[in-house]
């Protein structure tokens, strides 16, 4: 929850790597001479986690070294104590959904869950898949080919093979790629459904205002390196090298601005159009002064909004770093 | 066990039902087209039973199904060819197109995946080869084999016709389970499987062990020539291969394993592709 370096203490949905259902121990990966990951550690505990970072910033090499399909070139992977290379008996409590679309086209929805269901030798997969694909909610196309499948269908479908043996840890690389916005709802209710009942959801997806809506942790790569993990509000508040900015309603905007620039927190003002926006380096600091700067103003706070807090704008700093 | 069986019957529906196996299926035929075409010749060049000299423009029958039929078409171009298109699509296409990580991402030992790939896909092999070639040759040795007494259907040597298509047979059989376990290591191992096969079968064995005698020992359609010849207890008249059947034999086991060995530490050691 924090940028790097000094490592942070263990922010809510984060824990320490020992404890985690994943841990992430100093790993790296490289190609040839090009760095994809570089000394990265972080753990995951229970709850939805996003992973987030610009195109080639690593965040795929990491989610298929989590998933066992790429080994670090230094370093560790342990989901569920176990290290993820060259252990297939982890995906009995794993499940992956691809990001690539490719289903077997010649299957139908209902046959390539029962096949996941199957491979993971359940002792009821008809059952199984028929369970899974009901929580995807793909039960009316279930006997088509997948081959006809649009690409959100795709999408549930895989998320159906991935969560039929009820995984402990879920791994999804662009879960909502192609899924329209009932879908998108859908999916984000059923893996919230999934993380309440105490499993660990790990997501990468390129929209933000998804991880936002559905994360409770991110994790930021940025060009190999972990730019911030832990709860994203966390992370915006803990920089202080870069202002925060809100926007305040009051009974009098303009006596409260020339009250608050005499505050140390403050650094800045600016009144426009009857707006008053306030710059702060010390968010702390800031939210305890204003109510009493408020108070010996005599000036009524109706509202303090942050004017950046969006996780498209912690990520887009994250990235300029 | 189980496993093994659903990995099967995925395979067998992704191999049978695809258009290029039918395409393939049509290929297949051609054999037997070109028998038949053979047999028309032969017949209308007058040769018949009772007058064995009018074939002299025409090879022996068994000299033709074995060397040119069987040697040459069969295992010299349509095993391979078919052993490569059904190897290729049985791992490496599913490698290609991401859908392996279905398989590989459950938890079975990589084993029981790529073992019944590789029977699928050796039995499909065989199921586009083996009765196009005993066909193509009951066709090109007459369907009548009483009209064609031994002494006159063979210029050269002792034809033994079941012995040929019996000798054949196996080689096909034992040489589609070396191709299969060659062309699926490949498979894994390169996205360019297919393009490497092709050279392989063509290039290689078509023309490199034809013109320096030693590297037939690196040939898997020298082995199996060689086991037509030690099962098909032929004349070296109709048909010499070029390996010794015991060699052949032996050089098939081992480097069917180190294929197969290969292609399972491949596997268990395969990484998805480069991402962002």
């Amino acid at each position: 929850m924090t940028t790097s370096p000094p490592p942070p203490p263990p922010p809510p949905g984060a824990v320490a790597a020992s404890d985690a259902a994943i841990a992430v121990i100093n790993v790296s990966r490289w190609y040839g001479n090009v760095v994809a990951v570089n000394d990265i550690s972080f753990g995951i505990g229970p709850g939805v986690t996003g992973l987030l970072g610009p195109n080639g910033a690593g965040k795929s090499t990491m989610l298929h070294m989590l998933s066992g399909f790429l080994r670090p070139s230094n370093g560790e992977v342990r989901v569920l104590g176990k290290s993820t290379w060259q252990h297939p008996d982890m995906y009995r409590q794993v499940g992956l959904v691809p990001e690539r679309e490719a289903v077997y086209p010649f299957l139908t929805g209902y046959e390539f869950v029962l096949l996941a269901a199957r491979l993971q030798k359940l002792p009821d997969p008809e059952a199984a898949a028929a369970r899974a694909i009901r929580l995807v909610d793909l039960e009316s196309a279930q006997h088509r080919a997948t081959g006809g499948y649009s690409k959100g269908m795709k999408q549930r479908v895989k998320v159906a093979a991935a969560i039929v043996h009820e995984p402990q840890v879920l791994l999804l690389d662009e879960p909502f790629n192609g899924a329209d916005p009932r879908q998108r709802l859908h999916m984000m209710d059923m893996l919230r459904r999934m993380a309440a009942d105490g499993k660990t959801i790990v997501f990468s997806s390129h929209i933000l205002e998804e991880v936002e809506r559905l994360a409770e942790n991110v994790l930021v790569i940025v060009a190999g390196r972990l730019a911030a993990s832990g709860d994203f509000r966390a992370i915006r508040q803990l920089m202080t090298d870069r202002p925060h900015t809100f926007t305040v309603q009051s009974s009098d905007n303009r006596r409260l601005a020339s009250a608050l620039v005499a505050d140390p927190s403050v650094f800045g003002v600016e009144l426009e159009d009857g707006r008053l926006s306030v710059r702060t380096s010390e968010f702390a600091a800031f939210t305890v002064a204003l109510p009493k700067v408020a108070q010996a103003a005599e000036v009524s706070v109706f509202e303090l909004r942050p004017t950046d807090e969006s996780l498209e704008s912690v990520f887009s700093y994250l990235v300029k770093r | 066990m189980t496993l093994m069986l659903v990995v099967a019957r995925l395979t067998s529906r992704q191999l049978l039902g695809k258009k290029r196996t039918l395409l393939f299926g049509l290929l297949a035929l051609m054999p037997v087209v070109l028998a038949f075409v053979f047999r028309l010749a032969a017949n209308d060049l007058g040769y018949t039973a009772s007058d064995a000299d009018s074939r002299v423009f025409l090879p022996d029958d068994a000299q033709w199904v074995a060397s040119a039929l069987l040697a040459t078409i069969i295992v010299g171009s349509l095993l391979p060819l078919a052993a490569l298109i059904f190897s290729t699509a049985a791992l490496g296409s599913e490698i290609e197109d991401g859908t392996a990580v279905y398989l590989l991402s459950k938890p079975v030992p990589r084993w029981q995946i790529l073992l019944p790939k590789l029977v699928v896909a050796w039995l499909v092999t065989c199921l586009f080869v083996v009765p196009p070639a005993v066909i193509a040759s009951i066709v090109a040795f007459g369907a009548d084999p009483e009209a064609f007494p031994a002494s006159a259907r063979n210029r050269v040597g002792d034809a033994n016709e079941l012995g040929i298509i019996l000798g054949f047979s196996i080689a096909i059989i034992a040489g589609a389970a070396l191709y299969t376990t060659m062309f699926t290591f490949l498979s894994i191992a390169t996205t360019r499987a297919f393009i490497i096969g092709l050279v392989y079968v063509f290039l290689w064995e078509g023309i490199v062990t034809r013109l320096f005698t030693g590297t037939r020992i690196f040939s898997v359609r020298q082995y199996s020539l060689g086991i037509a010849e030690l099962f098909g207890n032929m004349d070296t008249a109709i048909f010499d291969a070029r390996l010794g059947g015991i060699a052949a034999v032996l050089l098939m086991l081992a480097a069917g394993a180190l294929c197969y060995w290969f292609g399972l530490r491949r596997l268990q050691r395969w990484e998805i592709g480069e991402a962002g």
